[in-house]
């Protein structure tokens, strides 16, 4: 009876210990792994860079193939209202955008716009590159700027944010993600999120760019974390549109007090209701990780129908970019929140969006990376910290993830910006580009 | 003697404390238990209270397959597959852990163009009389054939991906047998349209399937189950238990329980003495490694209970996409470890023309993207009523294949079933026996008939 309390005393200390030794191997684990990319991005030997014309992977033929096939398309929903749909895209939202396609779009403004911009190509270890560079003035050499897209993004993602980079005289370099656009997918498995994000460092340096910001949404927020960690003395300061601040004691803490004192802890309402209620996230989590759980096992499975099929891509690619630009209102029809989605995203730029992905046939080979990042970074992930290099965060209500300030410090130990707008989504470059524009610059400013 | 009295009050107090606790514990589980019931009951009188009110004077009317089975749909289908636009980009395009490779896509396509004939697959389904009619909101598909006066009916249900012609080599021997048979085509696939409304779950299902049994005049019936059939079929001798003779599945369902733990712990260190076959046992041994397997079986579950739609277009509009996402569960389930490493194996077990036929049906009636919705109708509507009902008293027998997906033991078994029969093991077939070891499953069924279903089908 007496020895009860140093029995339970004991043991408290003993899991104590053995969380720390197994922290301790965990971080030996995850420094070995870094040390094993780094030298993995030593090994790798330089390439030429070559120019590449976009047109020249843009062909008529290709998007009258793509037209063709839309005009033939089967799409029988067996369903009689399927506006509001509760399986997923519905048949309203494929067919409008076909229609669009088929007889409105004019696919040789992609081309002309992207015709722009100077575009090269090269090959950094097992990854093919395609990137766009401007060079800017003397007054901003010093600050390089590399923008970072994510999936199922294209460089198209930029065209609105790179004259406005370059009208004020920033050095812009804006890589396709591989997979996606016009850098061609891997060859070998393997290449995940951390293997990117050394291809990525390597091609700033072999341009001359030793130090510089970076700026990213979705996967390119996750590269641009991971840059910042392993190579902090490279990277000015990291601006993210997508928050992935998301770990330690801070969050739970945040949900305890947020129950009951909401006010005090979320700024907006998107970031209480991306937690609360407690009752409902379980099944909110659930469906909002089906996509991800597909991804990340059977991509290529899942991605025959979308690289044979345009109405296949135009149903989960091209309800993404709508899906993700809305408020995702449940009191709303799912076609009224689309709607919505078109209408801030912009249907032109949906349409050039599935352009690019059809003619390169990367829609398949681009949900590649989430297999990857599951079978390799998710540790790397768990475990990222910034303590250091300056961080900005644009807060955008339409976004897939609302994270306070007081959690990312639990990520960010030097967050210098932390803004909120009232329009945009998870896509800022294509809803909200001069809020983004201008919040990159502002920090910059701050920084430099 | 002062430190002894404080010892001992000491000691009341915990016992208290403890009991107190246990107490509250115990309640929590009584009340839960009671919840649990009441839920059960509720919806178990929805249920059937839905059903009874569903007419059943709605004409059966004949219906000939090779009305939508036609070369219209076939050519459209093989005009597409010429024009086919597959990628193969990898170095190691046999190996690729992204799913199945192109290799199978292009051995399929190619069969289909080349070789595939649909008057055969008509001439299979016209041995037997196809009808249609109308039960609640589903416009309904099925093949009935009569037997012997007075036999047993017997009802055989498929799964997702499935149709119809599943059966058709186990028909004939169950015919020859003098048994009724009845095998409807579930909503959304093979000849029976995806419903025009939500809510048709496999527990609505059951219930039409019972209805139509009744309609046929089979007041007592066997039910024969795989996949999501297997479900249905245990559903249906849940609900209305004094209609079903029998129940006989191929895939065993899981409810976890205390069973479950147990065989878990025990297993981990005398495996010998809790698992009969390798399958068993590497199901759940080893543990370290079982939240990535379940990871990796149920990734195609997590995105048809959440968007089924969504992945759905590519495989109406595509027969690329036909190919990959209805294909290859066909051959995966039937390959050694249901590994794309062995789909070559998984393909000639299942048949390369019986693949071909399920695609066909699925191509030529356009339901593919609409046979997914019960996987989330089931999530959404039948989850919590499914993992707490049991089966005391409906004989039951299982058959156990090498390749299934997944392989439970007699005494986990027991948790759902409480009067297992006949518990088989075969050393050939998967999650299709029907098709890769018809003589297998058709002789379990026969013998559970013979000797644990009385003849009385009333």
């Amino acid at each position: 009876m007496v020895g009860c309390p140093f029995i339970v005393g004991g043991l408290i200390l003993l899991i104590i210990f053995l969380v720390c030794l197994a922290k301790r191997n965990k971080s030996h684990k995850l420094q070995s792994q870094i040390n094993a990319l780094k030298d993995k991005a030593n090994s790798w030997e330089e390439t030429e860079i070559l120019a590449f014309d976009p047109a020249s992977q843009l062909n008529e033929s290709e998007f009258k193939e793509m037209t063709d096939r839309l005009k033939k398309r089967i799409v029988v929903p067996h369903f009689n209202e399927p506006e509001k749909s509760p399986y997923g895209t519905p048949a309203t939202f494929v067919n409008e955008v076909a229609d669009h396609l088929t007889e409105s779009f004019d696919f040789s403004m992609v081309k002309d716009v992207l015709g722009r911009f100077k575009h090269f190509k090269t090959v950094v270890g097992d990854i093919h590159l395609h990137f766009i560079h401007v060079v800017g003035n003397e007054l901003h050499a010093s600050t390089p700027i590399i923008l970072l897209h994510g999936w199922p993004s294209t460089i198209w993602e930029f065209h609105q944010s790179i004259p406005l980079l370059r009208h004020q005289g920033y050095t812009v370099v804006a890589p396709s993600l591989p997979g996606h656009g016009f850098s061609d997918p891997p060859t070998v498995a393997g290449v995940s999120p951390a293997v990117i994000a050394c291809a990525y460092h390597k091609l700033m340096l072999q341009l001359g760019y030793k130090r510089f910001v970076i700026s990213g949404g979705d996967f390119g927020s996750l590269i641009g974390n991971l840059m910042t960690f392993m190579f902090p003395e490279s990277v000015i300061g990291l601006h993210n549109t997508l928050n992935l601040a998301q770990m330690g004691w801070r969050p739970l803490l945040q949900t305890l007090v947020g129950s009951v004192l909401p006010s005090l802890v979320y700024t907006t309402e998107q970031e209480h209701k991306s937690v609360h209620p407690l009752s409902e996230l379980k099944d909110r989590m659930y469906k909002g990780m089906a996509y991800f759980h597909v991804q990340s096992v059977i991509p290529d499975s899942y991605g025959y129908g979308m690289v044979d099929s345009p109405v296949g891509l135009i149903g989960w690619i091209g309800f993404t970019y709508a899906n993700a630009s809305c408020s995702r209102d449940s009191s709303k029809t799912p076609m009224e929140n689309l709607r919505e989605g078109i209408r801030n995203f912009g249907i032109d730029n949906i349409c050039a969006n599935l352009a690019i992905f059809w003619a390169t046939r990367c829609a398949q080979a681009s949900m590649r990376i989430y297999y990857e990042f599951h079978a390799n970074d998710r540790e790397l992930l768990e475990n990222l910290s910034i303590p250091e290099v300056p961080v900005a965060i644009s807060n955008f209500p339409n976004e897939i993830a609302h994270i306070t300030k007081f959690a990312s410090a639990g990520m960010y130990g030097n967050i210098k910006q932390f803004t909120y707008h009232n329009h945009g989504g998870h896509f800022a470059h294509e809803d909200n580009v001069e809020a983004v524009v201008d919040d990159l610059v502002a920090f910059i400013y701050k920084i430099a | 003697t002062l430190l002894y009295t404080i010892k001992f009050e000491a000691m009341c107090w915990f016992l208290i404390l403890a009991g107190a606790c246990l107490m509250l514990i115990l309640a929590l589980v009584v009340s839960k238990q009671l919840k649990v019931s009441n839920m059960m009951a509720s919806k178990t009188t929805k249920l059937k209270a839905m059903a009874d009110s569903w007419s059943l004077d709605v004409p059966m009317v004949p219906f000939d397959p090779s009305s939508r089975i036609n070369s219209e749909a076939f050519e459209d289908m093989r005009d597409r597959l010429k024009r086919r636009i597959v990628n193969d980009n990898m170095e190691d395009s046999e190996g690729i852990p992204y799913g199945i490779p192109p290799s199978f896509i292009n051995t399929v396509s190619d069969h289909l163009v080349d070789v595939f004939d649909i008057s055969y697959l008509n001439n299979v389904l016209a041995q037997f009389k196809h009808f249609k009619t109308v039960i609640g909101n589903t416009n309904l598909h099925f093949i009935h054939m009569a037997g012997n006066e007075g036999s047993v009916p017997v009802l055989l249900l498929h799964g997702w991906p499935g149709t119809v012609w599943e059966f058709h080599k186990s028909i004939p021997i169950l015919l020859g047998q003098g048994y009724s048979v009845v095998v409807p085509s579930l909503p959304g696939h093979g000849f029976t349209e995806g419903p025009s409304v939500t809510g048709t779950s496999p527990c609505v299902m059951a219930c039409t399937f019972h209805k139509l049994m009744l309609k046929l005049g089979y007041n007592k019936y066997v039910v024969q189950g795989c996949d999501l059939g297997a479900l249905i079929g245990a559903v249906i001798s849940y609900i209305y238990p004094e209609h079903v003779l029998g129940l006989h599945n191929t895939l065993n369902h899981i409810h976890f329980g205390w069973r479950q733990i147990v065989q878990l712990v025990v297993g981990t260190f005398y495996p010998k003495l809790v698992y009969t076959t390798p399958q068993e046992e590497a199901f759940i041994n080893p543990i370290s490694g079982m939240e990535l397997r379940m990871y990796k079986k149920f990734a195609y579950f997590h995105v048809q209970t959440v968007m089924p739609d969504t992945l759905g277009y590519g495989l109406v509009d595509s027969p690329v996409g036909l190919i990959s996402w209805i294909g290859s569960p066909l051959v995966l389930m039937s390959a050694k470890n249901n590994s794309p490493a062995h789909w070559r194996q998984g393909l000639q077990s299942f048949g390369i023309d019986n693949v071909c036929a399920t695609l066909v049906i699925f191509w030529a009636m356009r339901n593919a993207q609409a046979s997914m919705r019960l996987h989330y109708e089931f999530y959404w509507n039948d989850r919590e009523y499914l993992e707490h009902f049991t089966i005391p008293h409906v004989p039951v027998a299982i058959s156990n294949f090498p390749n299934e997906i997944i392989h439970l033991t007699k005494f986990t078994s027991w948790r759902t079933f409480n009067n297992i029969k006949q518990f088989t093991y075969h050393k050939e077939g998967g999650h299709f026996p029907h098709l890769d070891n018809t003589e297998g499953v058709v002789g379990d069924l026969i013998s559970f008939i013979q000797h644990n279903v009385s003849s009385d089908s009333g």
